[in-house]
């Protein structure tokens, strides 16, 4: 009887320690590096545990550790590599992944110098509308424009545009065009008198206060105004805290995007339940009789193209241009303590530094615009030849559009 | 390796629970068998069983009963260095069928088809993202098998040890998480969710199978049924995760029932 009890508790000990050995996981957030495979090895984790998207991903992770280990482990037995072979080399890592805010920067051992890699370079520019941004080349025009009256601009550290147009049965159409969402900043730096509050002059023409208090005793709100064109072309995005009074002040009403979820763990697809992401109208908005057309081109990134997207999902709004660059999902600087997701590294402390998201955002029918951009309502495709003669094309069609309706 | 090119954590796949769930009824059918095939071999062969209020001095050689009560669940994973996500268990529900076969007064064989709750909490410590957190209800059909040994007489002390297959039937999950308007507006009101959970096939292993042992008293109320208390522990050998990655902590449920039954002696 004691024998068969010792077999059977020697049993229950022996399958018990059935359970798999679990894994030592380093946080890739902050590493010395010491070799160019020791770098490589930390950013691939960082990325194999905390990219936001390996459930849409199609590349395969693991062959991509699997082909290039062997050439970071080479860069080591041969002494070092040149900086053209640590991109070249970078760049076949993260090519292909859809993560269009994504860039990788690292510090070549041998040289010193910083090497960069970005998904995106190798899709965007692949386009047949791609061009470069003429944001300095375009807006130079705007003064010379038919009809337009109340031209001002801001300065280098925040270029911004504002200018009214003739609209029709006399009423106008007011323009606004700014390089980035930094407005928050720009105002603190007015405050702290680091620059001059004329720097923000468009701003206070097109919104009034600032760009903090929304359309009130502003052009946009002016019932001289039937309609406002908000310009996000070569706009690389910002801060998402000025996107709210910026965007949402030119609507009445509740805009829903879709949804967003955050990694919730480090397994590759340990994901959050989806979330709304919807925002309501903010104070002193314009009304829903003012057409909202937002320019935007495959330039415009981040806070831009949901600008543009949001513009599409207004009643009274329409998005005419180039589908944007496709970096739609925001992201958290500084946030990987928080999410064990996105950004990671440190390229002066530790010579590596990654850039990519935290969230995962689709539409209201749950499909991702990441990596594709937002497809506009009207297509109008950048046209350099008529440019080159004076003319801004993609804006002479937002202008026909609204004082048309086609 | 094997990857869905698009893949949802929504996505069901339809084909592969379905097969799964067909091997989880044969494995149902063949543990009861097994249980009761045992029985069939020796029907004719009445054993006296010496522990009860109601002593029987030729009590048949099998019995069926049920049982219900508590779960409460272990969920074990190693974070690594997500150390402010922190897993607690939480409780659950039990019940099911129980049929035994009696081989001698002091050894018998048993088969339970349970349904066990292996529920869980994921809170955050962060201070940015504390007020995230994630209740998950999991639900599961397990069939364990035990071999149980009995003492005493008035009041009888059970001892059983074996093993279970089971299967995850379907989940639940409730929560708050960190969504693009919070950062925004700060209204937490847009990070709640309340859902069924939807299974991702490249992820999650529904399939679940360990040991099962613990112990119970039981003794007779009336003649040929027995009133049970039963403590019980499900230890999972399955990761409730697929290898999907190799750069993955395996995740296992540890689950102790305190579960109250009736028994019929045929």
């Amino acid at each position: 009887m004691y024998k068969r009890i010792i077999i059977v508790l020697a049993a229950v000990l022996a399958l018990s320690s059935c359970r798999k050995d679990e894994l030592d996981i380093v946080n890739p957030d902050f590493r010395y590096c010491y070799s160019y495979e020791s770098q490589f090895e930390t950013i691939w984790q960082g990325i194999d545990n905390g990219y936001v998207f390996w459930a849409r991903e199609k590349v395969d992770w693991d062959s991509v550790h699997e082909a290039m280990l062997p050439v970071f482990r080479g860069f080591d037995a041969k002494g070092g590599a040149t900086d053209a072979e640590l991109t070249e080399a970078y760049g076949k890592m993260v090519e292909g992944l859809i993560d269009h805010h994504m860039y990788i920067q690292v510090k070549n051992i041998k040289t010193g110098n910083a090497v960069y890699a970005d998904p995106a370079w190798s899709e965007v520019p692949s386009r047949d509308y791609y061009h470069p941004n003429y944001f300095n080349a375009q807006v130079a025009l705007l003064p010379s424009m038919t009809g337009v009256t109340q031209y001002t601009e801001g300065v280098d550290a925040f270029p911004c545009y504002f200018a009214l147009f003739p609209g029709t049965n006399g009423k106008k159409i007011a323009y606004f065009r700014f390089r980035s969402f930094s407005l928050s900043d720009l105002n603190y730096m007015v405050q702290t008198m680091q620059i001059s509050p004329t720097a923000l002059a468009p701003v206070v023409a097109f919104y009034g206060g600032y760009g903090m208090n929304g359309v009130e005793g502003a052009w946009a709100g002016s019932p001289q105004v039937e309609a406002v064109i908000i310009d996000v072309r070569g706009n690389n995005g910002g801060n998402l805290g000025d996107f709210y009074p910026m965007i949402c002040s030119l609507t009445p009403y509740r805009t829903d995007y879709g949804y967003s979820r955050v990694k919730e763990g480090l397994g590759r697809l340990d994901y959050s339940a989806w979330v709304p992401f919807s925002l309501n109208s903010y104070p002193n908005h314009i009304g829903a009789d003012k057409k909202v057309v937002v320019l935007a081109d495959c330039n415009s990134a981040s806070c831009a193209e949901l600008t543009a997207r949001f513009a599409q999902l207004f009643p009274h709004g329409t998005f005419i241009g180039e589908r944007t660059y496709g970096a739609t999902c925001p992201l958290l600087p500084g946030g990987h303590d928080l999410l064990y997701s996105g950004v990671f590294g440190d390229y002066n402390r530790y010579g590596y530094y990654c850039y990519t998201s935290n969230f995962d955002v689709v539409t209201s029918d749950y499909q991702s615009l990441e990596g594709i951009g937002v497809t506009p309502d009207i297509e109008c495709l950048f046209d350099l030849s008529a440019l080159q003669s004076g003319h801004d094309n993609q804006l002479e069609r937002a202008l026909q559009f609204i004082r048309t309706g086609k | 390796m094997v990857r869905s090119p698009f893949l949802f954590t929504g996505t069901v796949n339809k084909k592969n629970p379905c097969i799964m769930l067909k091997r989880f009824i044969l494995l149902g059918l063949f543990a009861f068998s097994f249980a009761f095939g045992a029985n069939a071999q020796s029907a004719d062969n009445d054993h006296t069983f010496p522990g009860s209020l109601f002593p029987r001095h030729a009590v048949k050689n099998w019995s069926v009963g049920l049982f219900a009560g508590q779960a409460s669940n272990n969920h074990i994973v190693n974070v690594a260095y997500a150390i402010d996500m922190k897993y607690s268990g939480l409780d659950g529900f039990t019940a099911g069928l129980t049929a035994s076969r009696h081989f001698s007064g002091w050894f018998s064989l048993r088969a339970d088809m349970a349904f066990v709750q292996k529920n869980y909490r994921l809170d955050r410590d962060g201070n940015f993202v504390s007020f995230m957190y994630t209740e998950m209800t999991n639900n599961y059909v397990s069939l364990p098998v035990t071999a149980v040994i009995s003492m005493g007489r008035s009041f009888r002390l059970n001892g059983f040890f074996g093993g279970y297959v089971g299967y995850w039937l379907s989940g639940h999950r409730e929560g708050k998480s960190l969504s693009v308007p919070y950062l925004i507006v700060g209204n937490e009101d847009d990070c709640y969710y309340d859902e069924a959970y939807e299974f991702s096939s490249e992820r999650d292993n529904r399939f679940d199978a360990g040991l099962t042992y613990g112990f119970a008293v039981r003794c007779s109320i009336v003649q040929k049924i027995d009133l049970s208390a039963e403590m019980r522990w499900y230890y999972g050998l399955t990761d409730v995760q697929k290898k999907y990655m190799e750069n993955l902590n395996p995740r296992y449920n540890t689950t102790r029932t305190l579960q109250f039954g009736l028994s019929y002696w045929l």
